[in-house]
């Protein structure tokens, strides 16, 4: 086991995990953190998108001890004080989700966007939830939420 | 698997140096995007996991004379980024933001994607035209090999115990010289290629082709340079009629086998059509 810490949704956590744990496995089974979905675990579908110091990263390609002193957002961390993130109330609004197991990957990319670049093109928007997929097929109303919020 | 130890090097001579006295079942782990599900998968077995993914000394870009020198674990993202790759080896940025998905991208290294040995990596077909030189080091030792010379075969490289990838050296392109890449995939995002190719040519002062390299990846064991294609293009013009024909020639260079993502007879079609697509770019 390896000792480790890290900001997860801006509080510091420690945890010990194995050498081989991934971080989508330290989310969900040791920190009960499970918005965070686990879909193909190859990086191919996206569910277990999570924000590592500022870019979305599928959290079943890295190691938990890999975030050692980084900073992780998971879909927990969103809401504050009991308001749903702007985006969350977006998909909402917008009707963009279906069955759901896609939308907190989903969320995050395009938070991960959107933190970084508040006006993006819709094509930058597309770009940037390339990497998550929606079985339901929902994906005009998921652009329709993202796009509702470009500044 | 639970004796697995996981080492992060603080600077490269530290990674050199646990590199050489550790043994084959040491890997270094970069983006971890490919050997990670390896390692889930069970098919490999490593005793130590050696995480480079953030050595300073192999990250990033900068032009060194006539080259633009990319450290091993630059990320794709990093170079579809890039505003010096931007201005000076755009065919590169095609080829580093068509691999993938945005979450891949930014944890995906060039030296990964080059070392796994994948007939049908993204950015290896470019970095071959473009006539990369590899920097390799191992401890207290450094040398530097050309990427064509470096692909032994089938998931084969040239890597010795104890060494590790540091560097791509490209050759900047000059005024008479033009390169381009091209990817078929099923779909545009996450798809692995159906096949890609990349092209790079230098021009004589009347415009016939001086030199040719042609790269061609998914038509064979490893990425090819197409050698018959890059016979035919030497001292012609890029005319319609040049390049037409250059979709035939092209046919010479391979020897595509079917798999769940293409027949054989699927990809010749496809690397006749997508050849003459890009060459037709250099018509002038």
């Amino acid at each position: 086991m390896q000792n480790i810490s890290f900001t997860l949704n801006d509080k510091l956590v420690k945890v010990s995990v194995e050498p081989q744990e991934t971080l989508l496995d330290m989310l969900r089974e040791r920190l009960d953190l499970t918005g965070t979905k686990k879909g193909c675990e190859k990086g191919d579908c996206g569910a277990c998108t999570v924000i590592l110091d500022g870019e979305a990263v599928n959290s079943c390609l890295v190691l938990a001890v890999q975030v050692d002193g980084k900073s992780v957002t998971t879909i927990e961390g969103l809401e504050k004080d009991g308001e749903l993130d702007p985006i969350q109330q977006a998909f909402i609004d917008k009707g963009a989700v279906q069955c759901g197991y896609c939308i907190p990957g989903m969320i995050l990319s395009s938070k991960a966007l959107l933190d970084k670049n508040p006006s993006p093109t819709e094509e930058e928007i597309r770009t940037s939830i390339s990497g998550n997929l929606c079985r339901c097929t929902g994906y005009v109303q998921i652009v329709d939420a993202i796009k509702s919020l470009v500044k | 698997m639970n004796d697995l130890t996981y080492i992060k090097p603080q600077n490269l001579q530290e990674a050199l140096a646990e590199l050489s006295k550790k043994n084959e079942a040491t890997y270094i782990l970069a983006g971890g995007t490919d050997i990670l599900i390896s390692l889930k998968e069970g098919n490999i077995k490593p005793q130590y996991l050696l995480d480079i993914s953030e050595l300073s000394e192999i990250k990033g870009i900068k032009q060194e004379g006539e080259y633009l020198v990319f450290g091993a674990a630059t990320t794709m993202q990093s170079i579809a980024e890039s505003p010096i790759v931007k201005e000076k080896l755009p065919c590169l940025v095609s080829a580093a933001i068509q691999m993938a998905s945005p979450q891949i991208r930014v944890r995906a290294t060039i030296a990964g994607n080059l070392v796994t040995g994948s007939p049908i990596a993204d950015t290896v077909p470019m970095f071959r035209a473009l006539d990369t030189v590899l920097e390799i080091q191992g401890t207290g030792k450094k040398r530097e090999v050309k990427l064509d010379d470096f692909i032994l075969g089938y998931r084969k490289v040239d890597l010795a115990a104890g060494e590790m990838v540091t560097a791509f050296k490209v050759p900047l392109l000059k005024a008479n010289q033009k390169a381009n890449f091209i990817k078929v995939g099923r779909r545009n995002a996450l798809a692995i290629s159906v096949l890609n190719m990349a092209v790079k040519l230098t021009f004589a002062a009347d415009k016939t082709v001086e030199s040719a390299r042609v790269v061609l990846g998914g038509v064979a064991a490893t990425s090819v340079r197409a050698k018959n294609l890059e016979a035919f293009l030497t001292g012609k013009k890029m005319t319609e009629e040049v390049v037409l024909e250059a979709g035939n020639v092209v046919l010479q260079d391979a020897t595509p086998i079917g798999d769940i993502r293409a027949t054989a007879e699927g990809r010749k079609v496809l690397l006749s059509s997508r050849m003459v697509r890009l060459l037709e770019e250099f018509i002038n």
